[in-house]
């Protein structure tokens, strides 16, 4: 709830709106951190960070092989079609099984 | 939610919850119009895509299952005719039709980009052909390696097959190259995509989209008895934040470390109301659990049951064993030792910790009926270890040898996040990515039976006075019913996949109404959703469940145990059980 004080003072009675304004401004300044927070994990810190030597391969690789890494279920991600198609012609069709005769043991 | 009535209860002197239910919650609970919509967008994507049969889609499914029948009696091992049998397969989708195409530029996510987050919304000709003329470069390399890895691949077949496939060294060679040449075959298709991109203008599309599913929700609101034309105006900002959240999800470093929409809806919405505060005319359309229940119910259409039995046997038990088990020694681990204040948290976070991440956390938050700050925390754990564990997983795996049938199985049924699971399988190979990937999936079909499962257990034994035996009518009014529409979608495109065959229902189902429509509106509505979530939420509120970490202890314990279960699971299955499956992986 916001609260108006009213300091009367000589004979203008205006009431304060300083609390009200402070909150916004303080609103306005924290909003503005956080994008300015967000702006240096995207384009500083999260790019440094991606240059470290365990992870640079991995995040090369994703943008190679245009990986969706950050999606949530297996329809979102086109990997899962192929592995899925893969794995169900293996289990329907797969490489026949030598016999230890025909492996001349 | 469900109407519910205080009532005393004079025997034991406690007030407890009586729900009641009525004819008109059908048009007046938001839980019937997440059925109603969903269904309607289910149903409009089988009228779209089920005319939109691929051309010669049965000569080509029978011509490719005969090569593979014999292909699969002649060689001991995967053989290139094989593999195209399968990629001609691959290539029969509904969504590749003219209407699919367009319904997929109508209602594509802000595009990918890098530095400029213009680029997400509009590219222009000029930046188009350049960009295509620096992918074409790759592609052109690519595409000569994978021409090369072809011909060495069919040399080495042939030299296999000439010796009779008796010759195990021949043997392992061609595999070898048959492996390296799909390898290049991929990169080529990937580079291919890069060096023939189209310039795009999104924002019409997204401000007709905007203008769609406010309509879309908005019907609903207004039957419900509340303002449509104040609802509509909130939509607005709710969809302008959702879009910011798959801008920032769609740059490059972003997708690195696995920070999906989810993440940054929250973040963007807990940002906007703990400093500006959220503007009170967007208030009507905060619309938490009307945005998620409709979303679920399209989840459901995408939960196939048919697919648990992609990888066999060793596949069900390490997802289908290991994973309920984890999930309820985690909760029961939760309660007694750790004695997390909240039971709905605690079962969230044990669903999102075992089964996958996010999409299970809302199920299973929307099933408990949980808090919208314990999902917040849920998703914000999930976050952080996918993270780590898609990084150190694979890493891991390389350092010890592991086998990557194993290492796939092992990450599959571990990493939070489905994307990450592609990322970290693909890493260490195709073989592991096949193995995560599948693993995985039957995993993420595992969410509609916790769901049920965690509904009714809430029903029956939580929501009550402790020894109080609840009947079943009372089970049925208070049972959370978006769920049925949920299980029901499941139940009805299982029973249609399987029905059409595995291969009709890729092409007409698979890529059809679920990818080309469920997927498309869910992944908005979790948006909307998450983003309502952050927009509602307030820090010191959000700090509070966090209080003494009890949640991160619960997580990592979960999770190592997870981490053992899986493993051993794993290897016991796919080594000593069914090695015979492994070998044909």
């Amino acid at each position: 709830m916001t609260i108006y004080r009213n300091r009367c003072a000589d004979l203008q009675c205006i009431p304060d709106m300083s609390g009200k304004t402070e909150k916004k401004i303080k609103g306005w300044v924290g909003l503005l951190i956080s994008v300015i927070t967000i702006i240096i994990f995207l384009f500083v810190i999260g790019p440094w960070g991606e240059k470290l030597p365990g992870f640079q391969p991995l995040a090369d690789f994703i943008d190679e092989r245009g990986i969706e890494a950050n999606m949530y279920f297996y329809t979102e991600v086109e990997e899962f079609s192929e592995a899925e198609i893969n794995m169900n012609n293996t289990m329907q069709f797969p490489p026949r099984d030598l016999s230890q005769q025909e492996l001349g043991k | 939610m469900e109407p519910s009535s205080k009532q005393d209860n004079s025997d034991s002197q406690v007030v407890t919850d009586r729900a009641k239910s009525s004819i008109s919650d059908l048009w007046k609970k938001e839980d019937y119009w997440a059925i109603w919509l969903g269904f309607s967008l289910l149903i409009l994507g089988l009228i779209i895509y089920f005319p939109q049969k691929p051309a010669g889609m049965e000569e080509t499914i029978n011509k490719a299952n005969s090569v593979l029948t014999a292909e699969s009696g002649r060689a001991p091992f995967k053989t290139v005719a094989w593999h195209q049998a399968v990629d001609a397969k691959k290539k029969l989708k509904a969504t590749s039709s003219p209407i699919g195409k367009e319904i997929k530029i109508f209602t594509n996510k802000p595009h990918g980009w890098k530095s400029n987050p213009m680029d997400s919304f509009y590219r222009g000709p000029e930046a188009t052909d350049k960009a295509n003329a620096k992918g074409m470069a790759a592609y052109e390399s690519a595409k000569a390696k994978a021409a090369e890895a072809l011909s060495a691949a069919k040399a080495a077949e042939n030299a296999a097959a000439e010796a009779g496939f008796k010759d195990p060294s021949l043997n392992a060679e061609a595999s070898n190259k048959i492996d390296a040449w799909r390898l290049a075959h991929t990169k080529a298709s990937k580079a291919k995509s890069k060096a023939n991109a189209k310039p795009y203008n999104q924002v019409p599309y997204l401000i007709g989209l905007m203008v769609a599913m406010a309509i879309f929700f908005g019907i609903g609101m207004s039957v419900m008895g509340h303002s449509f034309g104040k609802f509509v105006i909130g939509f607005t900002f709710v969809f302008l934040v959702a879009v910011l959240a798959y801008t920032a999800s769609a740059q490059a470093t972003a997708k690195h470390y696995g920070i999906g929409y989810a993440a940054w809806a929250i973040l963007f919405g807990l940002i906007i109301s703990n400093t500006v505060g959220t503007p009170k005319w967007v208030m009507p359309a905060v619309q938490t659990e009307y945005y998620i229940k409709t979303g679920l119910v399209l989840l459901g259409a995408e939960i196939l049951f048919g697919k648990i039995l992609s990888i066999g046997v060793p596949g069900i038990f390490v997802a289908w064993v290991v994973t309920p088990t984890v999930l309820i020694a985690t909760y029961l681990f939760g309660q007694k030792i750790v004695k997390i204040p909240s039971k709905t948290l605690n079962i969230t976070i044990s669903a999102d910790m075992s089964v996958c991440g996010v999409s299970a956390a809302i199920a299973t938050a929307a099933a408990c009926r949980a808090k919208k700050e314990e999902l917040t925390l849920a998703v914000g754990l999930s976050l952080v270890f996918t993270s780590i564990m898609m990084i150190a997983m694979p890493a891991f795996i390389k350092a010890v040898d592991m086998p990557h049938v194993l290492g796939g199985a092992w990450m599959g049924g571990t990493i939070d996040a489905t994307g990450a699971v592609a990322a970290a399988g693909a890493f260490l190979s195709d073989r592991a990515l096949y193995v995560a990937a599948t693993v995985k999936m039957i995993q993420n079909v595992l969410i509609g039976v916790i769901a049920f499962c965690v509904a009714v257990y809430w029903c029956a034994r939580v929501d009550c006075v402790p020894g109080q035996k609840v009947p079943p009518s009372e089970i049925w009014h208070r049972f959370p019913k978006f769920v049925l529409g949920f299980i029901g979608a499941s139940i009805i495109f299982s029973y249609m996949y399987a029905s059409m065959g595995s291969d009709a229902g890729y092409a007409l189902l698979d890529q059809g109404a679920i990818r080309g429509m469920s997927r498309i509106f869910r992944g908005w509505f979790f948006c909307l959703a998450f983003v309502s979530i952050g927009l509602a939420t307030n820090f010191r509120e959000l700090r509070e469940y966090f209080s003494g970490g009890k949640p991160l202890i619960l997580y990592f314990c979960g999770q190592s145990l997870n981490l053992i279960l899986t493993l051993t699971m794993a290897y016991i299955m796919f080594y000593l059980v069914f090695p015979e499956i492994t070998a044909k992986i």
